[in-house]
């Protein structure tokens, strides 16, 4: 699993510089506390190391190779979390420089849970998009998801009434920020074999 | 113990069939593998290496039946190179080699870097600006630096020069001086495949026509070039494939089967696979 490792940060070696640029310049915005972006960048950053291996037809070589069909789904699982962390250690320290040299206190409670709710939404969009891309490969996969994210879009919009919307913040601000973070390792745990299953299915068609 | 052990071996896609392939490599032969394009030779590749599912059928390789967990380690013993070099295309034979490294047990650096300097491939330069011919020679040298057991090869010279094919085979030649070492190689050019194999499996549409000993083959067969009449008096048991032209007939005969007298004349192994896939057309 090394080597892959290897072989992917030689890949992004150029285009994760430029993530990683842009990440700084987001946590150093005063009091920007939501990092949405984080959950769309893990994504995207799987996304072009798959399409990668694709384009040079490497992932027909790869099953060749003397590794597992498992060891590939939890390297990009492990490259999605590590960039997580990452973002998530960018986000922090940036945003702390910034309030002591404005005097206030670096983590409050609300600062923390919108912390935790960004790692489980970038955890979640994880667990929900890589099952779909090993399944059906990063161009059918992408459309895939287009057109998944449109229908939910449409049906929160439909759906969310005043009503459910109170609903849902209730429960939301209840929530401490590890039942956050506990939702969202254990979605992206649980996506692991449904991407090794859709993986193998793929190679076997 | 036999390199590759294949028995029945299926697999059916929409308007293609690779139907009940079976054949064995004993360790220390190198076996090409011949068919037109689309003939299903990479696919029987792939279903070797279980890189695909098959529909029947079964392949050991190296003493253990592909489909088995521990094969992912028997890949290890296992060099590969498919059409197109298939390497990752940001990256350069430098850093190629670091990740090769990290997936083979007993991959040797130095080998590698040999290779490179035998082959006259730039260390810094990125694979996206190789030329084919040397993507092919990069994806060689990363499969010949680990000891690999086996050599599995598809199409390893399609669309290169004279040069830089002879210069491949005898790399292949040079790998197979060692007893324990085999070769799968696939590839239309019959004539490359005439210099270094020992067996030859023939695929045509999806089905094995012919799997043979080269040498025996070209002991079996032989070319007749007569008139039509004599064509008409050879044994039809004898005959397996015909070709008629404007000045007399050729037929690709089985040398026992043919009455003596008949001038015959020593086939090429692209001769053999030729007539036996034409047939009596022609």
């Amino acid at each position: 699993m090394k080597a892959l490792f290897r072989k992917d940060l030689y890949v992004l070696r150029g285009i994760g510089c430029i993530f990683i640029l842009m990440d700084l310049v987001f946590s150093l915005i005063p009091d920007l506390r939501f990092f949405a972006f984080a959950a769309f960048y893990t994504v995207l950053l799987t996304l072009i190391l798959m399409q990668a291996d694709e384009q040079s037809k490497f992932d027909t070589l790869l099953p060749m190779l003397p590794v597992s069909r498992r060891q590939v789904v939890l390297e990009t699982y492990i490259i999605g979390w590590g960039y997580i962390a990452l973002l998530s250690a960018l986000a922090v320290s940036g945003q702390a420089l910034l309030w002591s040299r404005m005097g206030r206190m670096a983590v409050d409670r609300e600062y923390l849970m919108l912390l935790c709710f960004d790692v489980c939404l970038s955890l979640t969009m994880q667990g929900l998009v890589l099952p779909v891309l090993f399944r059906y490969g990063t161009t059918k996969g992408r459309l895939i998801l287009m057109v998944a994210i449109g229908a939910v879009t449409f049906l929160s919009v439909s759906l969310m009434t005043g009503t459910v919307l109170t609903g849902l913040l209730g429960v939301l601000t209840r929530l401490r920020p590890w039942h956050l973070l506990l939702a969202g390792a254990a979605l992206s745990l649980a996506s692991i074999p449904l991407s090794v299953a859709g993986y193998t299915r793929r190679l076997k068609k | 113990m036999n390199a590759i052990e294949v028995c029945g071996l299926s697999k059916s896609y929409p308007g293609f069939t690779l139907s009940d392939i079976s054949f064995t490599l004993p360790e220390g032969c190198i076996l090409g593998l011949v068919g037109e394009n689309g003939a299903g030779k990479s696919t029987l590749i792939r279903l070797i290496m279980d890189a695909t599912g098959r529909d029947a059928g079964t392949a050991r390789v190296l003493g253990i039946e592909a489909t088995d967990p521990a094969f992912t380690r028997v890949r290890g013993d296992i060099g590969v190179v498919l059409d197109d070099a298939r390497l990752p295309e940001t990256l350069d034979p430098r850093k190629l080699g670091r990740v090769f490294a990290g997936l083979y047990d007993r991959w040797d650096g130095e080998t590698y870097h040999d290779y490179l300097r035998r082959l006259e491939l730039p260390e810094k330069k990125k694979v996206k600006d190789f030329s084919r011919g040397m993507k092919m020679k990069l994806a060689l040298a990363l499969a010949l630096s680990h000891d690999a057991r086996l050599l599995v090869l598809d199409e390893p010279t399609g669309g290169l020069d004279p040069v830089v094919r002879d210069e491949i085979l005898d790399i292949l030649e040079d790998f197979t001086r060692r007893e324990d070492r085999s070769v799968l190689i696939s590839s239309h050019i019959v004539s490359d495949l005439e210099k270094l194999c020992d067996y030859v499996a023939f695929l045509h549409r999806g089905e094995l026509l012919l799997f043979e000993e080269k040498d025996r083959l070209l002991e079996e067969y032989a070319m007749a070039r007569v008139t039509e009449a004599e064509l008409a008096a050879l044994p039809p048991e004898a005959v397996r494939g015909t070709r008629r032209g404007k000045y007399g007939a050729e037929a690709l005969v089985e040398r026992r089967l043919v009455p003596a007298g008949v001038p015959l004349e020593k086939p090429t192994l692209e001769d053999i696979i030729v007539f036996f896939a034409r047939g009596d057309r022609a």
